[in-house]
């Protein structure tokens, strides 16, 4: 485990650095310049100049990269050259509002996608399984924007019963919910229907193989078998899509993030890209990388809690 | 290993609620202001016997951002949430009155220009002091809040402002002069009323630093400005010892919402109470009940620019083909939906050098035709720059069309905005522009508009790459002329000697609009730039 894990941090690495050059070289690749961008119109050349030099763009791209390494290396994403803040600390602030985001969206997913996965494999091509179906792939379809559009113009806008924008009054958790509920509800609208059908697909699988029915002939209850044998085997495809899934989810709080007006990394990052904002996408987009690393590798080691045959150093070392 | 899969998400999950809802906020105010705020006096406790007082709901207001602030230091204020934010927090020595082009006084008591305009004397209102306990504004705050803009080291974006600024004298604590080294019309609309007239406090600059001043200000105006959260609002709060009277808000929340449809739903799920609303939105807050319509002209014009340095654009008679083939009436209606009138000259309604008696150029395909005779052509390949936005997307169809019934095929490049902005201005697009879309904005002056076309703007913002000495020698004059009169007189003929080089399809001039709730009474310049500082509770 200890080997994998290393290597594992290596090849964690090994995406940031390329991250970053390929940030880098972006920065030259799209037309734009962004001082210019940054400045306006009526900004004379010698702060033109002074803006580029000290994003470093008048430099080389290879210190450029070298000097982005080594400012994140001594912990830093450097400053923002308009408004002379940290990045880390504008990072700071945003991160954890996306990230409570996409865990409450990928929670609800969870535990409604999978229920409903479990009744329509267990009771197929019934009237209810039926149902699920459409449900889910409907839930499929839906894309977060258009599902977050409509929950807007149905809760906030007709009932009024909810929030439509912001993260609630600093200080009340429970404001703080509240504020919650719609973008982490319209993120999780498609995951659902998919956890659904996921699940369906791979419990039926589960329930057909010959230890299931093994287990039946030698009379174990059927609440022990679907639960320790069918269910956690089950499960373990929906493990490996939901580590991929949390990058998807990303970028699925982009457009819930600019919808609902919340702050986060999905609005940190649209706002510097539209501005040019380079330092500010480098750092915004090397976090995300980071975390979506983060999460192929918990998904990778959920595989050998669900089932203990999988033994990670072999398979990959 | 298992227990750590498990509990990780639901930490993350926790700490991560823990630190957005109830942690310190990482954007809260530097401490030299928080520590003065320690100093004010707590009330003591009340006694238990007595009742309750009754709770007061604050009034506030809130209103939308369409960004994040960037940099709130007049010299360096970019975009209007920036400039709209400062108007609530600073004041200047005069300002625009609310909803007019009149000049009101703010912290001048008297201000006053000498008559070949190279003085202007000025008298501050005594006592008015500086929020957060800054002290007593002195003319010795106006005179580093404007000779700022001529110092190399600061780099301001608005230097220009005050390039003929010679230096500001103090008589003493409250009076001054501002000697120019030559008299500057645009002074008094475009530089003293606007951001670049704004009087910051010295000492308190000083303290913090230019770079910090970016983010963090105070002033002497009705509204303190007292935090900003980055990516979601700026709160301003009721400035208890404003010297114009008690402000009408306790507090302002400026709310940043990108979108403008996203915005419309804030207002209509009762979380805002102004914003700007898109002009396809016009007509359903219009003939709904529970929300008022602000519309006012922009000063932002808009218009298709011919290169005539192209060889393909050289010969007038083109152009006049193209200026009569298209179809300026149906690009507004199917644009903007009717909301917007046409414009046919470069100085908007309402300011200085309008030119009331401008050519209007109708569609007329015979008459375009003949100017193509005129030019010996039948056909010709053109191609038409535009940046990718509804707006130019339609503004290109329609003109493509147009220009298909004179036989002229139109390429439509569209461009993503900053390649848009990157590759048709500068020197390569005096060779390579054809036809353009553009649109540029202007402060309430006409030599901001008559300034990009000069002829040593060819190569920089003439999207014409068009050059006329008269053209310029007027603009020179312009700037120095200081009875309005005679500017009227040089910007009209300067838009005539425009108008005879046939290179601009004029389209208009556009407009701002906005939908509130009754309950506020708003205010914004003529040209539509809110002003939070002057709205009031409606009746």
């Amino acid at each position: 485990m200890r080997t994998y894990l290393l290597k594992r941090f290596a090849m964690t690495v090994l995406v940031l650095v390329l991250v970053i050059v390929y940030l880098t070289l972006l920065v030259h690749v799209v037309p734009g310049d962004p001082a210019k961008s940054l400045l306006g119109p009526r900004a004379n050349p010698d702060l033109i100049a002074k803006t580029r030099a000290a994003m470093d763009l008048d430099k080389p791209v290879l210190v450029q990269v070298g000097n982005a390494v080594w400012k994140i290396l001594h912990g830093s994403f450097g400053t923002d050259v308009f408004t002379g803040r940290s990045i880390n600390e504008l990072v700071g602030s945003a991160l954890p509002h996306t990230l409570i985001l996409a865990w409450v969206s990928l929670g609800l997913a969870v535990v409604i996608g999978v229920p409903l996965g479990v009744y329509s494999a267990t009771h197929p091509d019934s009237w209810l399984d039926r149902i699920t179906a459409v449900i889910s792939i409907s839930c499929i379809t839906i894309p977060s924007y258009v599902g977050g559009l409509f929950l807007l113009l149905l809760f906030a806008v007709k009932f009024k019963v909810m929030p439509a924008i912001g993260l609630g009054e600093e200080g009340n958790v429970l404001d703080y919910v509240t504020h919650l509920i719609l973008p982490a509800v319209a993120l999780a609208i498609t995951w659902v229907g998919y956890l659904a059908r996921l699940i369906r697909a791979s419990l039926l699988e589960v329930l057909n193989q010959t230890y299931i029915r093994a287990a039946m002939a030698a009379g174990l209850s059927p609440r022990l078998i679907f639960f320790k044998y069918a269910l956690k085997n089950a499960l373990i495809p929906m493990v490996a899509v939901l580590g991929v899934g949390i990058g998807n989810l990303m970028a699925g709080a982009v457009f819930v993030e600019l919808i609902f007006s919340r702050p986060g990394m999905g609005t940190l990052i649209y706002n510097a890209i539209q501005g040019r904002n380079f330092p500010i996408v480098r750092a915004g987009v090397l976090t995300v990388a980071f975390l979506f690393v983060a999460a192929n590798l918990l998904a990778d080691l959920a595989y050998t809690y669900l089932d203990p045959r999988i033994q990670l150093d072999k398979v990959r070392g | 290993m298992k227990k750590e899969t498990l509990w990780l998400p639901s930490l993350i999950v926790i700490i991560s609620m823990l630190i957005a809802a109830c942690g310190p906020q990482a954007t809260e105010a530097p401490k030299a202001t928080e520590e003065l705020a320690e100093e004010q006096p707590t009330a003591a406790p009340a006694p238990t016997d007595t009742p309750e007082p009754e709770v007061v709901e604050p009034k506030i207001l809130r209103v939308r951002l369409y960004s994040d602030i960037s940099n709130l230091d007049p010299a360096f204020q970019v975009s209007e949430n920036d400039s709209v934010v400062a108007y609530a927090v600073m004041d200047g020595l005069v300002r625009y009155c609310p909803n007019s082009y009149d000049i009101c006084n703010q912290l001048a008591e008297s201000i006053e220009q000498s008559e070949d305009g190279l003085e202007i004397r000025f008298k501050l209102k005594e006592g008015v002091q500086w929020h957060k306990g800054y002290g007593e504004v002195t003319t010795e705050d106006v005179k580093y809040s404007f000779e700022r803009f001529t110092d190399p080291d600061l780099d301001a974006v608005y230097a220009d402002d005050w390039a003929t600024l010679d230096h500001v004298e103090i008589i003493d604590k409250y009076n001054g002069v501002i000697h120019l080294k030559e008299s500057f019309a645009p002074l008094w609309t475009s530089t003293l009323p606007v951001g670049s007239g704004t009087i910051i406090c010295k000492k308190f600059v000083e303290e913090i630093g230019v770079d910090k001043f970016a983010t963090d200000i105070i002033g002497t105006g009705p509204y303190i400005f007292d935090e900003w959260k980055p990516g979601q609002m700026v709160i301003l709060k009721k400035n208890p010892d404003y010297y114009g009277g008690e402000p009408a808000w306790d507090e302002i929340h400026m709310i940043w919402i990108e979108d403008d449809k996203a915005a419309e739903v804030a207002l209509e799920a009762g979380d805002l109470d102004w914003t700007r609303i898109s002009i396809t939105s016009v007509d359903r807050f219009e003939s709904d009940p529970s929300f008022l319509v602000w519309k006012m002209p922009s000063l932002r014009y808009r218009w298709i620019a011919m290169n005539i340095q192209h060889p393909k654009l050289q010969d007038i008679n083109v152009r006049k083909a193209i200026i009569y083939a298209i179809d300026v009436p149906s690009i507004l209606a199917a644009t903007y939906l009717g909301q917007v009138e046409q414009e046919y000259a470069l100085i908007p309604p309402g300011l200085i050098g309008y030119w009331a008696d401008a050519p209007r150029y109708e569609r007329d395909v015979e008459k375009a035709k003949e100017y193509m005779a005129k030019a010996g052509l039948e056909t010709l390949d053109l191609r038409l720059d535009l940046q990718d936005t509804t707006e130019y997307r339609t503004w290109a169809e329609i003109i493509q069309q147009n220009l298909k019934d004179i036989g002229i095929n139109l390429e439509l490049n569209t461009m993503e905005s900053s390649a848009y902005w990157d590759t048709s201005f500068g020197e390569q697009a005096v060779e390579n522009n054809e036809l353009l879309t553009s649109n540029y904005s202007m402060n309430p002056d006409p030599a901001w508009a008559t300034m990009w076309f000069t002829c040593d703007q060819v190569t920089v913002w003439n999207t014409q790459s068009w050059c006329n000495e008269e053209y310029d020698e007027l603009h020179r004059k312009g700037l120095v002329t200081t009875d309005d009169a005679e500017r009227e007189k040089i910007y009209i003929e300067m838009q005539r000697i425009w108008d005879e080089a046939a290179q601009t399809i004029w389209i208009t001039h556009g407009a701002q609009t906005y939908a509130h709730t009754p309950n506020i009474s708003p205010a914004t310049s003529p040209h539509g730039t809110p002003h939070y500082e002057f709205f009031l509770p409606a009746d």
